[in-house]
């Protein structure tokens, strides 16, 4: 019925499409080649997407910077007020700093030594509406590998997923692949900040595993615990926004909404948390041989 | 010749899908830019140097992308469209446009499946929804540039490259 030739045709090609399937998709990706592919492809690609990048940031800061001038007194008038604000906030912060390292050292507690920090720029992001990562302008070269915590002023921002020789792959916690082991602040709930990006809840995340039986209000704030050993200990994520507690169910619905914003990602601060020649296991952990030390 | 053209242009529309993008507000952002070229490159080229640039087209959006599906949505795309003309018998920028409108319906679906697997349920919610609605808003909207903008391209470099036309018998 069918000529040999055309069944070896066939076969081929049913091999090659299952090939392409099994390569494409990212959650079955975690061989060094694929790595390597990615390496490869952020190598070939980042150079255009950082000129690219540049040209559009170029017309950007001319329309902001110019075009915006009519409204720049008023908000002048207001980040005056502002910064007064967070002037006494600061005098206010830095004299409970002081307060607690007075009695830390009265109770004889080791200090948590701050990470190594890299600023970097995005200078691309995923092509598809249905994922949440990002390229920036760092990478190899500048100390940057696989599992640094990624993190911007507001708060965690996401990891380095993959890192080229000047540029890296970060995926941002509202992911659906990404998971952060968090704890509420006020009551020590502990969860996991599951992202809803992509087709569910654009920007959202979900705090999975919280017990009914937590206390978890709208509101209150959601950090790192700094047990996956990738985000250190106390990192801000965002804060609770809606609770469903079902009659059924071990689990309470938390959704969190995180302070970083993701539609304005421009600069990041890459967390050096292990050294590149091995030293060190994550940020968890560090902090673990820190909290037994304590 | 005509292959390192085809990927000098997908190379660019990758970048303007990763960085122009993205910079525009939502209700832009989320078209696919690289659709039109593959339906471009395989309703109305020549064989020569396609299946390569599409493949790699494919493979470099998984690899940039967080997640992946295009290197199947841009084959199935190609083997379910390239004989089209054929068939009809015709080619111009409505046949181009209906293929696109059906790239971007197989392309959406395609990622709900790999999204279905990996949350484990059916995925569809109003943002789904309304990310393929904006899509194929998108698709016809600027089906008939693109048509117009590929069209008067190739024609020009094929002139360039070869004196002749390279286009699909």
């Amino acid at each position: 019925m069918f000529s040999k030739r055309m069944m070896v045709t066939v076969g081929a090609m049913v091999m090659i499409v299952l090939y392409l399937m099994v390569f494409s998709f990212a959650y079955l990706r975690k061989s060094s080649i694929e790595d390597a592919a990615t390496r490869t492809a952020l190598l070939f690609a980042a150079p255009f997407q950082a000129t690219f990048s540049h040209s559009i940031g170029f017309i950007e800061d001319i329309w902001t910077h110019y075009f915006y001038l009519v409204s720049v007194s008023k908000e002048n008038n207001a980040l005056k007020n502002a910064l007064a604000a967070c002037r006494e906030q600061n005098n206010a912060c830095r004299e409970t700093a002081m307060a607690n390292a007075r009695l830390r050292a009265l109770v004889g507690l080791k200090e948590k030594s701050p990470y190594q920090m890299s600023a970097a720029e995005v200078i691309a992001k995923d092509p598809s509406p249905w994922y949440k990562t990002v390229v920036i302008n760092k990478g190899g070269d500048d100390g940057i590998a696989a599992g640094f915590p990624v993190v911007v002023p507001e708060g965690v921002a996401g990891y380095v997923v993959s890192a080229g020789k000047n540029s890296a792959k970060v995926l941002l916690i509202i992911d659906r692949n990404s998971a952060v082991d968090a704890l509420v602040q006020r009551t020590r709930a502990r969860g996991l900040v599951q992202g809803m990006a992509g087709g569910v809840a654009g920007g959202l995340c979900r705090f999975d595993y919280a017990l009914r039986k937590l206390d978890i209000r709208v509101g209150d704030t959601v950090v790192t615990s700094g047990f996956d050993g990738i985000y250190p200990k106390g990192f801000r994520v965002g804060s609770i926004s809606k609770i469903v507690r079902r009659n059924a169910g071990l689990f309470q619905e938390v959704e969190v909404t995180p302070y970083a914003d993701f539609t304005k990602i421009e600069e990041v601060m890459i967390l050096h948390t292990r050294s590149l020649d091995g030293e060190g296991d994550g940020a968890g952990d560090a902090l673990n041989k820190t909290d037994t030390a304590e | 010749m005509h292959f390192f053209v085809y990927l000098v242009f997908a190379v660019l529309l990758i970048c303007m899908q990763t960085t122009l993008m993205p910079a525009l507000p939502d209700w832009f952002a989320h078209y696919d830019l690289l659709i039109p070229l593959v339906v471009y490159l395989t309703l109305f080229r020549a064989s020569t140097g396609i299946l390569p640039v599409i493949i790699i087209s494919g493979v470099l959006m998984d690899l940039l992308s967080g997640g992946g599906g295009y290197i199947i949505c841009f084959l199935l795309i190609f083997i379910s469209f390239r004989h089209t003309t054929g068939y009809f018998h015709f080619k111009n920028h409505v046949l181009f446009l209906m293929v696109v409108v059906l790239a971007v319906v197989m392309e959406n679906f395609i990622f709900n499946v790999v999204l279905s697997f990996q949350l484990h349920t059916v995925n569809f919610s109003f943002v789904s929804a309304r990310i393929f609605l904006v899509q194929l808003f998108w698709a016809v909207m600027s089906g008939p540039f693109f048509y117009r903008l590929y069209y008067h391209v190739f024609t020009e470099i094929d002139q360039l490259i070869t004196g002749g036309i390279r286009e699909k018998a």
